[in-house]
C-alpha cells in the first residue's frame, strides 16, 4: 500500500509495493463481542511508572491492558537564538504524538498523519492550562508520545476485509463510533502519562491533569429489550470502554476529558457522537460525570506514581550522600 | 579512592585555597579529563562503574506487542530499544523478476547500492528486509525532533546492510507459492513476505546499534508470520488465520560488539596497569554510554558469528567454541593495533554468548527450536 513516493531518509520496501495480509474469515469465527468481566463502571488496570529514561527532564511509560505507550518531556530549554524567535513570555508547549508502525492493526507510516496531529492539539488543550507557564519565559517544553501498542478500530475490519462486498448495515452501524472510542482511551492515555512525565520533569503545575473516557451505549434495535439495570431511558454508560462494544449494545457518544481533580476543573473535553435530552436531564451532563468518575480513578494512579517517584529520590538522594566522598577526587 | 594528583586542575583564588568543583559539575566542564581521570584509577574503573571490558546487562522481552508479527525490547543500560517486526505482502505481477528478491547479493556493496538506489530516487529499493531506526522519539536530549537526522539515517542504513550482509535471514521463508496441486510446475512463486523491521529507541544512552541489531535478532527469531498461500478464486494471496510459521534465520547468529577507544594520557605504559593496555594513552571500552561515545577517538564495530554448545539442561549454559568474523568496522584514527584488535574479537564473542543465553532464556530460540532441533545444537 505504501508505495507512493519514497522517503528519501528512511530504508523503503520493495518498489512492487506490499499490502496488509488479507485473511479469509468464515462467519464460524467473528468473536465480535468479547464480553470483558468487568463492571461498566470500573476502568482498567493502569500501569505507571515515571522517571525511566534518563536521558530526559521527565519520562513515563504507561500500560493499559493493550494499550502502552511512553510519554517523554524535553525541557524546560531555551528558545533557539535567532532573529526569527519572537519573544515568548510563557514558555512555549508543544505536543506530539506519534504511533510506531506496528502500534495499530494496519501499518502506519513514520509521517503524521491526521489523527496523530489530531490527538497532538487535544493533548496540547489538555496540558497547556496546567502548566504555570509564566514561570518558563523565553523557553520551550516539548512533550513527546510514543505508543507501541494499541487497541485501534481496525481490529476486526481488517480480518472480513474479504467479504467487505456483503458486509452488512448491521456492521456499519457498529462501527459508529469506533474510531472514537479507541482515540478516546488512547487520548485519555496519553494526559495521564503525559502529566506524569512533566510531574517527573518537575515543571511547575497547577495540578495533575488525569484524563478519563467513558462512552454511552443503547440497546441495539430494541429487539433485546433487557436494559433493566439502567434508570434513565435503558442508557448503558461504560468508563474507559472497550472498543468493541458491549454484546447486544449499539454506541451512541463517546467523551474524553482531562480533569484536575484538586481544582474541579475540566481542561478538555471532547464528546462525540448523538446526545440529547430526556427526562429533564441533559444526557450530556451525565457523561461528563462519567468521564470524570474515570478520570479520578486514574488520578489515583497518577498520585501514587508521583509519590512513588519521590520516595525513590529521595532515598537515592540519601545513599548517594554517604558515597559522595569515594568519587574519585577531581581538584588538585 | 584518590587519583594521583595532578598540577593541571588547580585553579587557585587569591586565598590560595584550591578552588574545587563537585564531581557532577566537573564531568559537565571537562568530560574528557573526567573520563580520563576514571580510568587511570586502579584498577581502571569507567564513571558508570564498569570496567573497560565490560558490557552492560541485557534484558530482553519478546512478543510483547499485540499488532506486530513479533517483537522485542531490548534494555541495556539506560538505552532501551523496541522492535517490532511485521510482514506485509509482495504479490508478484506476471513478468516480474524475482531475482532481485532471491538473492542477498542484489545490493552488495554500500557504493553501488548508494549510487544505483539514491539516484532513482529512493534509499534501499529492492529488498525483502526494510529495517529503519526512529531516534527522533524524545529518547535523548541531544536529537532533535522531527525527520530522521544524520545518525538516524546511518543507523537504518547500517542495520540493512548488516542485515544484507550477515544473510540474517532465510530466503526460503519469505515466499509465498501457489499449492495447487495441478500444476505443471509443482510450486510457483507467487509473491513474497516483505519484512518491516522497525526500530523505536525509547531512551539512548550511547551504543544503540547493538541494541537494535539484538532486537531485530530477537524479533525475527519470535515472529510469526500466517501461513500465505494463493489463493485460485480470489486471484490474490490470503493468510490463514490459525496457522503461521516462523521466519527462518540462519542458523548461525551473528551478533554485533560496539567498541569505544578513548584517548588517556599518563598512562603507564610499562605493563602496571592492565595487560589488555600495551599502548599507552589509549583504553578500549566496551558497549559505550553516550558519555563516553562523545569522548571516543575511534569505534570498532564487529559483526561475529560464534559457535556454541548449547548444554541443553533446564538453565542454558552457553560456552564458546570459536569466533568466526562476517565483518569488521572500524572508523577514526590509527591507534588500535592488531594485539588489542584480537582482544576486541574476543570479547565479542563473550558478549555473543551473553546475547545467546539471554535469548534463549528469553525462549524465543526454542520455541522456533521445536521444528529445528538439530540447528541448536550447534548455533
Amino acid at each position: 500500500m505504501a508505495a507512493k513516493a519514497p522517503d528519501r531518509r528512511r530504508n523503503n520496501p520493495p518498489s512492487h509495493g506490499t499490502t496488509a495480509p488479507v485473511f479469509l474469515s468464515t462467519s464460524a469465527d467473528a468473536p465480535k463481542a468479547q464480553q470483558e468481566a468487568r463492571p461498566p463502571g470500573e476502568i482498567r488496570k493502569i500501569f505507571l511508572r515515571t522517571g525511566l529514561i534518563a536521558s530526559v527532564t521527565g519520562s513515563s511509560f504507561l500500560e493499559i491492558s493493550p494499550l502502552k505507550l511512553s510519554v517523554s518531556v524535553l525541557g524546560p530549554r531555551p528558545l533557539p537564538r535567532s532573529s526569527t524567535t519572537p519573544f515568548a513570555a510563557q514558555a512555549i508547549l508543544t505536543t506530539e504524538v506519534k504511533f510506531a508502525p506496528f502500534a495499530s492493526t494496519v501499518r502506519r507510516g513514520y509521517l503524521r498523519d491526521s489523527s496523530e496531529r489530531d490527538l497532538g492539539s487535544r493533548l496540547y488543550q489538555a496540558l497547556v492550562g496546567a502548566i504555570r507557564r509564566e514561570l518558563y519565559p523565553k523557553s520551550r517544553i516539548e512533550v513527546v508520545v510514543t505508543i507501541l501498542d494499541s487497541e485501534d478500530e481496525g481490529d476486526e475490519v481488517n480480518t472480513i476485509f474479504m467479504e467487505e462486498g456483503k458486509a452488512s448495515s448491521e456492521l456499519k452501524y457498529w462501527d459508529v463510533g469506533r474510531a472514537e472510542r479507541a482515540l478516546g482511551v488512547v487520548l485519555a492515555g496519553c494526559i495521564t502519562a503525559a502529566s506524569a512525565a512533566l510531574a517527573d520533569a518537575g515543571i511547575e503545575m497547577y495540578d495533575l491533569v488525569s484524563g478519563g473516557v467513558a462512552s454511552v451505549f443503547v440497546d441495539e434495535a430494541d429487539s433485546k429489550g433487557k436494559g433493566k439495570d439502567n434508570s434513565v431511558g435503558e442508557k448503558l454508560y461504560v468508563r474507559d470502554p472497550p472498543v468493541a462494544p458491549p454484546g447486544g449494545k449499539a454506541p451512541l457518544a463517546t467523551c474524553v476529558i482531562g480533569y484536575m481533580a484538586a481544582r474541579d476543573e475540566i481542561s478538555e473535553l471532547w464528546i462525540s457522537g448523538k446526545l440529547g435530552t430526556r427526562n429533564g436531564v441533559t444526557e450530556m451532563d451525565e457523561l461528563v460525570d462519567e468521564a470524570v468518575a474515570a478520570a479520578r480513578a486514574s488520578r489515583g494512579v497518577l498520585n501514587e506514581a508521583a509519590k512513588e517517584r519521590v520516595k525513590f529520590i529521595v532515598g537515592k538522594a540519601q545513599a548517594t550522600a554517604g558515597a559522595e566522598g569515594k568519587d574519585v577526587e577531581m581538584t588538585g | 579512592m584518590t587519583s594521583p594528583t595532578s598540577p593541571v586542575l588547580q585553579p587557585r583564588g587569591d586565598s590560595g585555597a584550591p578552588l574545587t568543583f563537585s564531581t557532577s559539575l566537573f564531568r559537565h566542564i571537562s568530560p574528557s579529563l573526567y573520563l580520563q581521570r576514571h580510568l587511570l584509577r586502579k584498577p581502571p574503573t569507567r564513571p558508570n562503574n564498569r570496567q573497560p571490558s565490560q558490557h552492560r546487562d541485557l534484558t530482553l522481552t519478546t512478543n510483547s506487542l499485540g499488532h506486530a508479527h513479533g517483537s522485542a525490547v531490548v534494555r541495556a543500560g539506560d538505552t532501551a530499544v523496541v522492535c517490532g517486526v511485521r510482514g506485509e505482502i509482495l504479490t508478484l505481477l506476471p513478468g516480474d523478476d524475482t531475482s532481485i528478491f532471491e538473492s542477498y547479493n542484489h545490493l552488495s556493496t554500500s557504493a553501488t547500492h548508494s549510487y544505483s538506489s539514491r539516484s532513482s530516487g529512493g534509499a534501499g529499493w529492492g529488498e525483502l528486509i526494510t529495517p529503519n531506526v526512529e531516534i527522533s522519539t524524545g529518547c535523548s536530549k541531544k536529537y532533535p525532533l522531527g525527520p530522521p537526522g544524520a545518525l538516524a539515517q546511518t543507523l537504518s542504513d547500517q542495520l540493512r546492510e548488516l542485515i544484507s550482509a550477515s544473510k540474517l535471514v532465510e530466503l526460503t521463508s519469505l515466499r509465498i507459492y501457489d499449492q495447487d496441486a495441478d500444476r505443471e510446475a509443482a510450486q510457483k512463486i507467487k509473491g513474497y513476505w516483505s519484512i518491516y523491521v522497525d526500530i523505536l529507541c525509547i531512551s539512548l544512552d550511547g551504543n544503540i546499534l547493538d541494541a537494535s541489531w539484538y532486537a531485530i535478532v530477537a524479533a525475527l527469531a519470535s515472529a510469526k508470520l500466517p501461513l500465505a498461500t494463493w489463493n485460485q478464486n480470489e486471484e490474490r494471496i490470503v493468510c490463514h488465520k490459525s496457522l503461521h510459521h516462523p521466519v527462518m534465520l540462519r542458523s548461525c547468529l551473528p551478533f554485533i560488539t560496539t567498541f569505544a577507544i578513548v584517548p588517556v594520557l599518563g598512562l603507564p605504559g610499562n605493563g602496571t596497569v592492565d595487560e589488555s593496555v600495551q599502548t599507552a594513552n589509549i583504553m578500549i571500552l566496551n558497549d559505550p554510554d553516550s558519555y563516553e561515545e562523545d569522548e571516543a577517538v575511534e569505534t570498532l564495530t564487529i559483526l561475529s558469528t560464534t559457535v556454541f554448545t548449547v548444554e541443553t539442561t533446564q538453565t542454558p549454559n552457553v560456552s564458546s567454541i570459536k569466533t568466526r568474523i562476517e565483518r569488521m568496522e572500524k572508523i577514526g584514527g590509527w591507534k588500535l593495533g592488531m594485539s588489542q584488535l584480537a582482544q576486541c574479537i574476543q570479547l565479542a564473542a563473550a558478549k555473543a554468548a551473553h546475547y545467546t543465553e539471554t535469548l534463549l532464556q528469553e525462549g524465543s530460540w526454542s520455541k522456533q527450536s521445536n521444528q529445528t532441533s538439530a540447528s541448536l545444537r550447534t548455533f
